[in-house]
């Protein structure tokens, strides 16, 4: 696999913000993003319609595999050269559905990731994760659309 | 004759046969080590070159040429140090102990090569990983 394009929504604050970031980090594996609102995006990805999800986003493989929801951002994680064994540990189903609060996190340290993050340990992480999303979604602010 | 040249004259055959036994058996040592690590090293670089045989070949001869150079270097280097044999005593203990010096400087040789094959095997097999997770659907593949 060699290049994994990322699909985001540009009208949504989070996904820009986690673009930001993404391309600031060194990739194992190059990523390129376009947004839903690109006009060729359909043309592009034959078959993406019904994977395309509002305010999240999506992973595409050279090879046609879609990523969707957390495993989006797992994959985003994946192919960062500094993140991949992240990518492994919130796979495991007790984090995984916080991937995207913990690429928010990343993103939020621009780049140097503190070590008390990586100390962390499980119950720990998810709780923190798990805060954020459920604050999020309970009454989320215009400003604060966030990824279910 | 003058005494001390023939004292000197008798050291300078023991030290000559002894610097002639250390380079000998320094050089042949030095040969023994790289052809392991030719031989024996091989499958870690194919295995960290992803199975590119030609490449972890020429990764290997060239590590070998640089090991050969620095060891060959430093056994020549230190060939004049140490002391000078007066008898045949003197002479094996100088040479036990200049051969000691070689031996201990390819071992530590020997484990840095080991070193770096290792972290290239490691580097290697973190770049290989696959996702850790499946995909959730299909679009057709990209030309």
């Amino acid at each position: 696999m060699n290049n994994i394009y990322i699909l985001y929504d540009a009208q949504n604050e989070f996904c820009l913000r986690c673009r930001a970031w993404l391309a600031t980090e060194p990739a194992l594996l190059p990523l390129e993003f376009i947004p839903y609102q690109a006009p060729e995006l359909l043309a592009k990805f034959e078959g993406i319609q019904p994977y395309l999800a509002q305010n999240s986003l999506l992973a595409v493989t050279a090879q046609g595999a879609v990523y969707t929801g957390p495993q989006a951002f797992i994959m985003c994680l994946y192919a960062l050269e500094n993140y991949r064994d992240w990518a492994a540990r919130l796979s495991d189903p007790a984090l995984l559905p916080y991937a995207a609060q913990a690429v928010g996190l990343f993103a939020s340290f621009e780049g140097t990731t503190p070590p008390w993050v990586n100390e962390l340990n499980d119950k720990d992480l998810a709780n923190m994760l798990k805060f954020q999303r459920e604050t999020t979604r309970i009454s989320p602010l215009p400003h604060q659309t966030s990824p279910v | 004759m003058n005494p001390l040249l023939a004292q000197a004259a008798a050291g300078g055959n023991f030290t000559v046969g002894m610097y002639l036994a250390y380079l000998a058996i320094s050089v042949a040592l030095t040969i023994w080590v790289a052809r392991t690590l030719h031989k024996n090293g091989r499958i870690f670089l194919v295995d960290s070159f992803l199975g590119n045989e030609g490449l972890a070949d020429s990764v290997n001869h060239l590590l070998v040429v640089g090991f050969y150079l620095i060891n060959i270097g430093f056994v020549t280097l230190a060939l004049k140090y140490g002391d000078k044999a007066a008898d045949a005593q003197t002479a094996l203990e100088t040479l036990s102990s200049k051969v000691g010096m070689v031996l201990v400087v390819l071992g530590v040789m020997h484990f840095f090569n080991l070193f770096v094959f290792s972290k290239m095997r490691r580097r290697a097999a973190h770049h290989r990983q696959p996702p850790p997770i499946i995909p959730q659907g299909y679009v057709k593949p990209l030309p």
